[in-house]
């Protein structure tokens, strides 16, 4: 069951002349971790801020739990740790979370549990009543802003760049935060740049790039959209490696392929999908290269990331 | 559920007491609390008419500078966190919560209001009891003098809510604006001139056009004790303070909402 919908989404600031969001339709099922990935300007922070009603769309339609989300009913639902830490730095961190606490309407008597607990995920091992929100690190700050966000006990987290300023420790237990997510029913958005994080844990992702989703799907499905192989063959006495790079470049052009690298050997060879994969080879056999082996190397993310980037 | 509401008790007890519990913002008002006592003592002891010395410290009451500061302390976090204009970021998250912008405004303002009367009225109450130590007769407390306290609390608390929930430089050229209508409008409307040269002519009429049509938005102190012998004046006066009261609370609820929150920096 969708826990979030959003139908023809478009943002346009007039001011500035720039279309940030157009056209955008995705869903989120309950209890899934929903990665949003892209380049930077390409409209993920604007979906995030027009899913938590800070702007307002242009145009298209979003519900929450099937409700607007500047519906009153919506907000304790949700839980959001923002991009840059925009916290009330005066406070210390046991005020801070209290004031959070509060403001989501949580019970008074089970604050305390709930600071101590919510202290405990992200791992922050200060005295809370001692410190305060302005003498905080940037990674401790995360810290702080990730507390803030389950303070709610929420059905919905909203991460943007949850990894911000963190080490490899944090990384390891926002990883361990999502997966816990998932085992709760926890439903997140989590908006990235690291893409390693989103890879392991999201159950799908959308790719977004000037204000479109290019691609929505699993991570399988994403991985699926190209495909790399390491091909290896018998050396061969009749065709020097002009030829061979010659044979490979012509072959490659007529099966929609890429030559990444080539040797008189070996190549790692792109193609689009298995089918322009699996003609290529055959023809390779038939241009007597004796192909004796053929590595399939599913492909990073980032690699995907990049691809898109260039192909644009 | 949690249900909508008009004032949200977090807001108030985080600016009414977790506030004041921060130094910057404590000794502040430590000092609005014991200043006019201090200046009565001082004043008393040292004229040699101690009555009209006295007379002239209660009048510290019915000046705009310290309600305004007693508002800007209540309602901004400026003070907490050196900035000028407090946090206006933190908006972004708060609104990501359970609380309707016009409830923002209403707690911000009923924050404003009991801080600075709080604040005040233990101020007149020590500056009584030092001047009743020192021999003084006659002191001003009364009806009307409880009331100018209360309206003018209540009038400043509604402006600098309003200047409060505009963005940051806005708020400053409305404050800028408004103040200069009333005060520069005042001076020029004095020995205005028409043998004055034409250009000076032409910036005195607009800047008397302004103070005509705004000069009254700005808050003034309002004197009980002064209007209360007066039918027309009073009704006109409380008309104006009436509207200007609901205006700036009107245009703070509407600045917020329709202010977009933008947050990131992509």
């Amino acid at each position: 069951m969708s826990i979030i919908t959003v139908d023809n989404l478009s943002k346009h600031f007039r001011r500035a002349k720039i279309k940030a969001v157009q056209d955008v339709s995705f869903c989120v099922e309950t209890g899934e971790i929903f990665g949003l990935i892209g380049p930077n300007g390409a409209g993920k922070t604007t979906i995030m801020a027009c899913l938590l009603a800070l702007i307002k769309p242009s145009s298209g339609q979003i519900k929450i739990d099937g409700k607007s989300p500047y519906d009153f009913d919506v907000k304790p639902l949700i839980g959001f740790l923002p991009e840059r830490p925009c916290y009330n730095r005066w406070m210390n961190i046991h005020q801070f979370l209290t004031y959070h606490h509060m403001l989501a309407g949580m019970p008074a008597k089970d604050r305390e549990k709930d600071i101590k607990e919510a202290l405990e995920a992200v791992e922050l091992e200060v005295d809370p009543k001692k410190r305060r929100v302005k003498e905080l690190s940037r990674g401790m700050l995360q810290r702080v802003g990730l507390a803030q966000a389950i303070i709610g006990k929420p059905k919905i987290v909203f991460l943007d760049e949850p990894t911000s300023g963190m080490d490899p420790l944090g990384f390891i237990m926002i990883r361990k935060m999502l997966l816990r997510f998932k085992e709760q029913g926890t439903t997140a958005i989590v908006n990235s740049h690291h893409l390693l994080e989103v890879e392991k844990v999201c159950d799908r992702i959308a790719f977004i790039r000037g204000g479109k989703i290019e691609h929505l799907g699993s991570m399988d499905s994403f991985a699926l959209q190209g495909q790399d192989v390491s091909l290896s063959w018998l050396p061969l006495a009749s065709k020097n490696s002009d030829e061979i790079d010659v044979l490979l470049g012509e072959l490659a052009l007529k099966h929609d392929c890429k030559i990444i690298e080539s040797t008189q050997e070996s190549a790692k060879v792109s193609s689009p999908d298995k089918e322009h994969l699996a003609q290529f080879i055959q023809e390779l056999i038939a241009n007597n290269l004796m192909v004796y082996e053929a590595k399939s190397e599913r492909r990073e993310l980032v690699d995907l990331f990049l691809n898109k980037g260039e192909n644009q | 559920m949690i249900q909508p509401t008009l004032l949200n008790r977090t807001l108030i007890r985080f600016n009414l007491i977790e506030k004041v519990r921060a130094w910057r913002v404590g000794i502040p008002i430590m000092l609005f609390m014991g200043l006019p006592c201090y200046m009565m003592l001082i004043s008393v002891i040292d004229s040699t008419e101690p009555e009209a010395a006295a007379k002239n410290v209660w009048n510290i009451f019915n000046n705009a500078s310290i309600y305004f500061l007693l508002a800007y302390l209540f309602i901004s976090d400026g003070l907490l966190t050196g900035r000028p204009t407090g946090e206006p970021e933190t908006l972004n998250l708060l609104f990501t919560r359970p609380i309707t912008r016009t409830c923002y405004v209403l707690s911000k303002f009923f924050c404003g209001f009991v801080g600075s009367t709080t604040v005040l009225s233990i101020s007149v109450a020590l500056t009584f009891g030092v001047a009743t130590a020192l021999g003084i007769v006659e002191n001003p407390i009364d009806s009307p003098f409880i009331l100018s306290i209360i309206f003018n609390c209540l009038s400043f608390s509604a402006f600098y809510v309003f200047l409060h929930s505009m963005p940051s430089l806005l708020g400053l050229v409305s404050y800028l604006f408004f103040s200069g209508c009333q005060t520069v409008g005042e001076i020029m409307s004095i020995g205005y001139s028409s043998s004055a040269p034409t250009f000076f002519k032409y910036v005195k009429d607009a800047i008397l056009f302004f103070n005509y049509w705004f000069g009254d938005v700005f808050p003034s102190c309002v004197d009980f004790s002064l209007i209360a012998s007066s039918y027309y004046a009073c009704t006109e006066l409380i008309v104006v303070y009436l509207s200007n009261l609901s205006l700036f609370l009107f245009l703070a609820i509407l600045s917020l909402s329709i202010r977009e929150f933008s947050y990131g920096s992509d």
